[in-house]
């Protein structure tokens, strides 16, 4: 192998590719542009919907209003209700989204409350699975215990008690995580799969136009009687894809980055600030690496048996869902990192780098990832080389 | 335009496509086979996170164990809590994830509790709020203490002669009226109608990339444009080949779904028994009768932007950029604030999935149905103009 000859290779296709106009359009610069117009967009928009959904007053009805007074008096004064006057049909308007909860008091509920005798229940009739409902009738329930509390206190306090008889034990919940965590949490879920992705459609287009497009357009066979050997060919190709792959991953998220930092800046976004250390950058880098070379190395493998762009793009098209499903099976809760995940190819990467942004360090795991997807690495660049050699796939008819 | 004519270049394409194995995967075996495997592949992966979890004890540890024997022991017995020992350090082992959560009793616990009948005390649990299972293991931990502590207020309360209901003078009690349609088709609407409108989408691109960028990478388009047809016509016939395509692709996801949602059903019963993921008849015609004029706007509007390209590759580049416009109004009727209003119902995309979720629910908005049917009738007759007008473009006919 001489690196003099893979090198030209490399400068050869490089140059090829860099000067496709469109191909610079649509693996760089859109993804530059789209992404922080995707993600500040999206912020604006459902800010804008939380905003009005906070403000909006919710339309509730009392039926039977006059046995509980002190109750409905609560309800009433609540800011976030208008209450309507009762009427027979309130379970056909709940339905139809024109009343958003109604509240049943039992005849006789203040009389039986006074004297102290069991009072029967009140209801709170609501649209399950409907959000405003659902949100009216919790707000309900909360103003009826806290009613609740204030009976009890009072009753025991005639007997001389305080309310602490009847909770003996309080629980209170401290969170040890530390702020950049919880933000982690957020964003660093979902990052991984990005970057995994991104790195495939970055590899995508350039696999394609190496193998089957240099079919189509003739040039394979005019590649091929060239002074420079296969596996230098492959290599030179392979380099290229790689390149391509890494800095169309690089700039989308620098171009996030940038857009989560605007974010932050202006106060809309989460509270806590998602921050990653230039030694968590490298670490996530590093595991990646391995992930892009086996994802060039299949691509190009694959894109290779085509005779033409149309066939490559639907041979390609199974690999990328093949990349999608484990990444995605890593935003699912429940899935981490354990001896048997750190096998599996894509799913290991993303989960360990889940760890890194979320501040955790399981240096066994990293390793054990790390071996592994090198190993899946230079299985997927074989499979690459050993397809450059079969002359059944270079001249396929 | 001459309607003979245009039948024949629609016949003429529609041969073709069904030729194409390619058009057939996207346009009609995805719509069929996507709903079936995700709606099995999900069960089986939901069910399998489920019992997996169950399996696994969460590691958890217990601070001041001698101040409440009674309760400590109570902790150890638990069959989904595994109690380790603990150190100084440990705020750092529950980030580390080597212990869920810890528990901490302050001295005297039990013993104070038992001295005065009005008594109380308070407990700790450190937990980490970035790790799903430490807000398991918190939560367990927590259900154990309060019914100890509910326990407790019994005894109290029988033993000063309190009545025993004084804790909770009255009941409250939530009730559901929707009906299971309702209840169903609000979940439905969250997911199905972003599902049609893309797959509805993806069916018209294959079909609108071959009849236009594909003729031109094929060097036919010269000869189709010789032949005794006019441009109106030939725009015609193909147009009306690529919106049936969608028209086929959106009745197939709808039909799959239906019958997926059928036959599913009696799997999700036993998940929950009051959920019922059906869509009646009526609902899936309305709803595929909404998305009839945007498969049209789909269609028209695929093809003008095609035909700029030389060939399919280049057709690609431009579409793919596309499809992200196309979904973006779509996910955006997924946001919780968002209800159909008369304002909304004039934006394209996001119109169509609003509404399908309130006809998924069995309401029928009838004067926005109105509204939304005649705007997005506008919009297509707008894109099928626009490609009608770069047919007659030379410059974009023969781009080299």
């Amino acid at each position: 192998v001489k690196w003099q000859n893979i090198l030209t290779v490399y400068r050869k296709e490089l140059l090829d590719m860099v000067r496709d106009r469109r191909t610079l359009y649509a693996t760089l610069v859109f993804p530059l542009v789209l992404f922080p117009v995707m993600t500040t967009g999206f912020a604006k928009l459902s800010e804008m919907s939380l905003k009005k959904t906070r403000r909006e007053t919710q339309r509730i009805m009392l039926l039977g209003e006059e046995h509980a007074p002190e109750l409905a008096a609560r309800i009433r004064a609540d800011q976030q209700f208008e209450v309507v006057a009762p009427e027979a049909n309130f379970r056909e308007q709940i339905n139809e989204k024109k009343l958003r909860a109604a509240v049943e008091f039992p005849p006789g509920f203040a009389a039986r409350l006074e004297q102290g005798a069991p009072a029967p229940e009140i209801r709170i009739y609501l649209y399950r699975t409907e959000l405003r409902s659902e949100a009216a009738a919790e707000r309900l329930e909360t103003l009826a215990r806290e009613y609740q509390e204030q009976v009890v206190s009072s009753r025991l306090a005639r007997r001389g008690f305080s309310t602490a008889l009847l909770k003996p034990v309080e629980t209170r919940r401290e969170d040890v995580a530390r702020p950049e965590q919880v933000a982690g949490m957020r964003l660093g879920r979902l990052l991984p799969y990005f970057i995994i992705v991104l790195c495939a459609s970055g590899a995508l287009h350039p696999a394609i136009d190496l193998t089957a497009g240099e079919k189509e357009r003739g040039t394979l066979e005019t590649l091929l009687a060239s002074a420079a050997r296969r596996i230098e060919l492959v290599f030179g190709k392979f380099l290229v894809v790689l390149t391509l792959s890494l800095v169309t991953t690089l700039l989308a998220l620098a171009s996030f980055a940038f857009s989560v930092l605007h974010l932050q800046r202006n106060g809309t976004g989460a509270s806590e600030t998602f921050t990653v250390s230039a030694g968590s950058a490298a670490l996530v880098f590093a595991l990646v690496l391995p992930i892009a070379v086996l994802l060039s190395g299949v691509l190009l493998a694959l894109a290779l048996l085509a005779k033409s762009y149309k066939e490559a793009q639907s041979y390609t098209g199974y690999v990328m869902l093949g990349v999608l499903l484990p990444a995605i099976g890593s935003v699912l809760p429940g899935v981490e990192i354990n001896p048997v995940t750190a096998w599996v190819p894509i799913l290991n990467v993303t989960l360990v780098a889940q760890e890194i942004f979320t501040g955790s360090f399981p240096w066994l795991s990293i390793a054990l990832v790390l071996i592994s997807s090198c190993v899946y690495a230079a299985l997927g660049l074989g499979l690459a080389a050993w397809q450059f050699n079969r002359e059944e796939v270079l001249f396929r008819a | 335009v001459n309607l003979q004519k245009a039948s024949i270049v629609f016949r003429k394409e529609l041969l073709d496509t069904l030729r194409d194995r390619r058009t057939l995967i996207s346009s009609i075996l995805l719509p069929i086979l996507l709903f079936p495997v995700l709606f099995l592949g999900f069960g089986a992966l939901g069910f399998l996170i489920v019992t997996r979890l169950g399996q696994e004890k969460l590691a958890v540890g217990i601070r001041g164990a001698e101040h409440a024997p009674t309760l400590a022991a109570r902790l150890e017995a638990h069959p989904e809590l595994a109690v380790i020992a603990t150190d100084q350090d440990f705020p750092d082992a529950i980030r580390a994830k080597r212990l869920r959560a810890v528990v901490e009793f302050p001295p005297g616990f039990e013993e104070q509790l038992n001295t005065r009948p009005d008594a109380s005390q308070s407990v700790i649990l450190y937990y980490n709020s970035s790790d799903l299972r430490s807000d398991e293991a918190a939560d367990d931990l927590e259900e154990v203490i309060a019914r100890f502590g509910a326990e407790l207020a019994e005894q109290r309360v029988a033993a000063q002669g309190l009545p025993a209901g004084i804790g909770e003078p009255f009941r409250i009690t939530k009730q559901n009226v929707a009906t299971a349609e309702r209840v169903g088709g609000n979940i439905l609407g969250l997911l199905l109608p972003y599902f049609i409108i893309v797959l509805c989408l993806t069916g018209a691109m294959y079909p609108a990339m071959d009849v236009t960028a594909g003729e031109k990478e094929r060097g036919t388009i010269e000869t189709l444009l010789a032949s005794p047809v006019r441009r109106t016509d030939l725009v015609l016939g193909k147009f009306l080949l690529v919106s049936l395509i969608a028209t086929v692709t959106t009745a197939l996801a709808i039909a799959s779904f239906s019958l997926t949602a059928m036959l599913g059903a009696g799997l999700l019963t036993r998940i929950s028994d009051r959920l019922v993921l059906a869509i009646s008849t009526k609902a899936a015609a309305a709803v595929f009768f909404m998305v009839l004029p945007l498969a049209v706007t789909f269609a028209a509007g695929l093809m003008a932007v095609a035909l700029l390209a030389r060939n399919y590759r280049e057709a690609q580049t431009y579409l793919g950029p596309l499809l992200f416009v196309v979904i973006l109004p779509a996910v955006a009727s997924l946001l919780p604030g968002i209800e159909l209003t008369p304002k909304l119902a004039l934006v394209p995309v996001l119109n169509v999935a609003l509404v399908a979720k309130e006809i998924f629910v069995g309401h029928y908005p009838w004067k926005l149905i109105g509204i939304i049917f005649g705007s997005t009738c506008l919009y297509a007759a707008l894109a099928l103009w626009a490609a009608v007008r770069q047919f007659h473009r030379e410059a974009v006919l023969f781009r080299s």
